[in-house]
């Protein structure tokens, strides 16, 4: 209950926060001894990238989120973790290999290479920031609130414990991210819903206790389980999310970084296989803990979000030590999710907030010598203070739900840059602009309709159009960027072709064998 | 030992020689292309110049978007069908296996190993879709 204390649950959550720090410094100290980090990619096999990726990939909207979202919305929210797994295999067909060979670090980077554009890759350097931001504000509420329902505390100090272990560990690490950080922490987050998973199957097969009912067969999914809150129009909004989720994926700033440890477009592709493994293993859990939720605490207690139902329910099946002991099991689990998102997204934030948008003017304004370290850690404060000030004044939307923004408008930007960038050679400068405005546009605007309360003064379709944007600002982003690019035929870069090889060419063809960045 | 420096290490390498004598390297005529291509960078040029790297370039992208749009139409149709199903099939949605509902059992657990077998085939057919560019730019 929210209140309580517990200090299991100090314990828990100190012992990951002190992990994340102990094992970041270890990682550095080993880079360290590399004269390249990005050499060190090369010896990282498929598997540990592909634990990093998914320990950077599951956040509080994975962890706290879907159980949340599949207790108060019953089944049809089953598709959510199939979306996030999804992105993956989206991400595989479509841009696993080309991205890796183009050599990109982020997404700018690409930009840059394919379009030979500074006017684009401004642009998507502002993109990157705005999702970064917005996929950063959940991961502070998370913790606000896992904080508040474990020991009681209070949910700034929750905030501000992962605001200042990223800062420490983003700022110390500078621009190498960590990959040994990453993986350590999605074995624990895979442990963390595991253990408390089993454990209160057991105790609810042991106790027989019957499933809710399946009565009500509505909705996209048959009502096996019939929603508390409803929704309108929910085939549309489920239908929405989950393009939102496939092809937003590839467009978060912090996924892209990560495939470039790999050595080259094959093993980019072989990762991604793993990735789709280990995350389908994770998402096999937090539905199962929705659903006893709904046999365990039939109502939510007073003045608790549905995002904690993770957290109140051990305490609601087995009251005493077990209970509290599961609990700050599952809210480590929950802190490294907010710490490892959170980490991934501040890098990939403060990169581009440095190198695009900071850096050179302040070396032009300060007299140009700025060591580059400096001019990134103040980049690092800038990428963790607004959102997590912003945590505070937003109005408190489910978990879930605004990374789900997040991905809509990764969705209806990035992807397709990223899209018509590897395959398609006649996408011009002014396409991708306009495309990445018009997308970039409309689904921010709808993101900040929603916040701004539409929802709760107008009814019908549009504050659900608004909510779930991806529907419709994909398509217009994608047909925008294909048709100025035909009408706009000169300012198709000249060496398309030329970068088209090096994006599709197996590495043996071009001779690029195990390169990095060139 | 240390009178004569090196020799221990020439026995070792001569027996070395020895044993890698009588092994039989087993190699596919794909490895061969692929080293052949290693030492014809020109085959970089031929892409990226000429009006018939213009063509292998729209062969080898062709090749690898009709892979890519299956997999993901296979995939896709599948998961827009599922609950298309069990919402036109009566009692489809109220089947159970025991105590817990089919339908849970597909979307919670059934899916993931079909994307996963989806991402297992494509890297597979992707890659040989890659080696037999290699061949045909090797056979150049």
């Amino acid at each position: 209950m929210p209140g309580s204390t517990s200090s299991w649950g100090v314990a828990a959550i100190t012992l990951v926060c002190l992990a994340t720090v102990a094992v970041g410094a270890l990682g550095l100290r080993l880079s360290r001894t590399t004269s390249d980090f990005y050499v060190a990619g090369r010896v990282v096999t498929a598997g540990w990238n592909a634990s990093a990726i998914g320990g950077e990939y599951l956040s509080a909207a994975s962890f706290l989120g879907v159980a949340g979202l599949v207790y108060s919305l019953g089944t049809h929210m089953l598709w959510l973790p199939v979306g996030y797994t999804l992105g993956y295999l989206v991400l595989l067909v479509l841009v696993a290999a080309p991205l890796r060979r183009s050599g990109a670090y982020t997404i700018p980077d690409f930009a840059e290479a394919r379009l030979q554009s500074d006017r684009v890759r401004r642009l998507a350097s502002l993109l990157v920031v705005a999702i970064g931001w917005l996929y950063l504000l959940p991961q502070f509420q998370g913790a606000g609130l896992a904080l508040r329902t474990v020991t009681g505390g209070s949910p700034a100090l929750g905030s501000f414990i992962v605001a200042v272990v990223v800062f420490a560990s983003v700022a110390a690490g500078g621009m190498r991210s960590i990959t040994l950080v990453q993986a350590m922490q999605y074995w624990i987050k895979l442990f963390a819903i595991a253990v408390p998973a089993f454990v209160l199957l057991w105790l609810w097969a042991r106790g027989g206790q019957p499933l809710p009912s399946v009565s009500d067969p509505a909705g996209p999914f048959g009502g096996a389980l019939p929603a508390y809150a409803t929704r309108e129009h929910p085939l549309y909004a489920t239908y929405s999310t989950m393009l939102a989720l496939c092809f937003g994926t590839m467009g978060l700033p912090h996924v892209l970084v990560r495939f470039y440890t790999n050595p080259d477009g094959r093993a980019a592709r072989r990762t991604t296989v793993f990735v789709i493994a280990l995350l389908g293993l994770f998402y096999l859990f937090p539905p199962v803990l929705g659903m006893l939720g709904r046999i365990y605490l039939p109502d939510l207690p007073q003045d608790a979000r549905a995002d904690s139902i993770l957290l109140l329910l051990p305490s609601a099946m087995v009251p005493g030590m077990l209970g509290d002991l599961l609990s700050a099991v599952l809210a480590a689990g929950a802190f490294a999710a907010f710490l490892s998102t959170a980490s991934g997204l501040t890098v990939s934030v403060a990169g581009v907030v440095d190198q695009d948008l900071f850096s050179s003017r302040l070396n032009r304004r300060l007299g140009g010598d700025l060591p580059r370290r400096k001019t990134f850690r103040l980049a690092c404060v800038v990428a963790i203070a607004i959102p997590y000030a912003a945590s505070w004044l937003a109005p408190s939307i489910t978990l879930a739900d605004t990374v789900g923004m997040a991905f809509a408008i990764a969705a209806s930007t990035f992807c397709p840059l990223l899209i018509l960038g590897v395959w398609w050679r006649r996408l011009s400068v002014a396409g991708a602009a306009a495309g990445l405005l018009v997308g970039g546009g409309l689904a921010l605007g709808a993101t900040l309709a929603t916040f701004a309360g539409v929802g709760s003064s107008v009814s019908g379709w549009l504050p659900v159009l608004l909510a779930q944007p991806a529907a419709w600002t994909m398509p217009l982003a994608f047909a925008t960027a294909v048709i100025v690019s035909l009408a706009t035929p000169r300012s198709v870069p000249l060496n398309a072709t030329r970068v088209m090889v090096r994006l599709h060419a197996p590495e043996e063809v071009t001779g690029r064998v195990g390169s990095h960045g060139d | 030992m240390s009178a004569v420096p090196g020799s221990g290490e020439q026995r070792a390498a001569t027996e070395r020689g020895d044993v890698g004598a009588r092994r039989v390297r087993v190699t596919s005529p794909r490895r061969d292309a692929r080293r052949q291509i290693e030492r014809r960078p020109d085959a970089v040029e031929l892409t990226e110049q000429t009006g018939l790297g213009e063509v292998y370039l729209t062969a080898l992208l062709r090749a690898q978007l009709r892979l890519s749009l299956a997999v993901l139409l296979g995939v896709g149709g599948l998961l827009v069908g599922l609950p298309a199903l069990f919402l036109l099939v009566p009692g489809a949605a109220a089947a159970a296996i025991g105590p817990v509902p089919v339908l849970w059992l597909v979307a919670g657990v059934g899916v993931y190993p079909i994307v996963l077998l989806a991402s297992r085939l494509h890297v597979r057919q992707a890659e040989r879709i890659e080696r037999d560019f290699t061949d045909l730019m090797a056979g150049r």
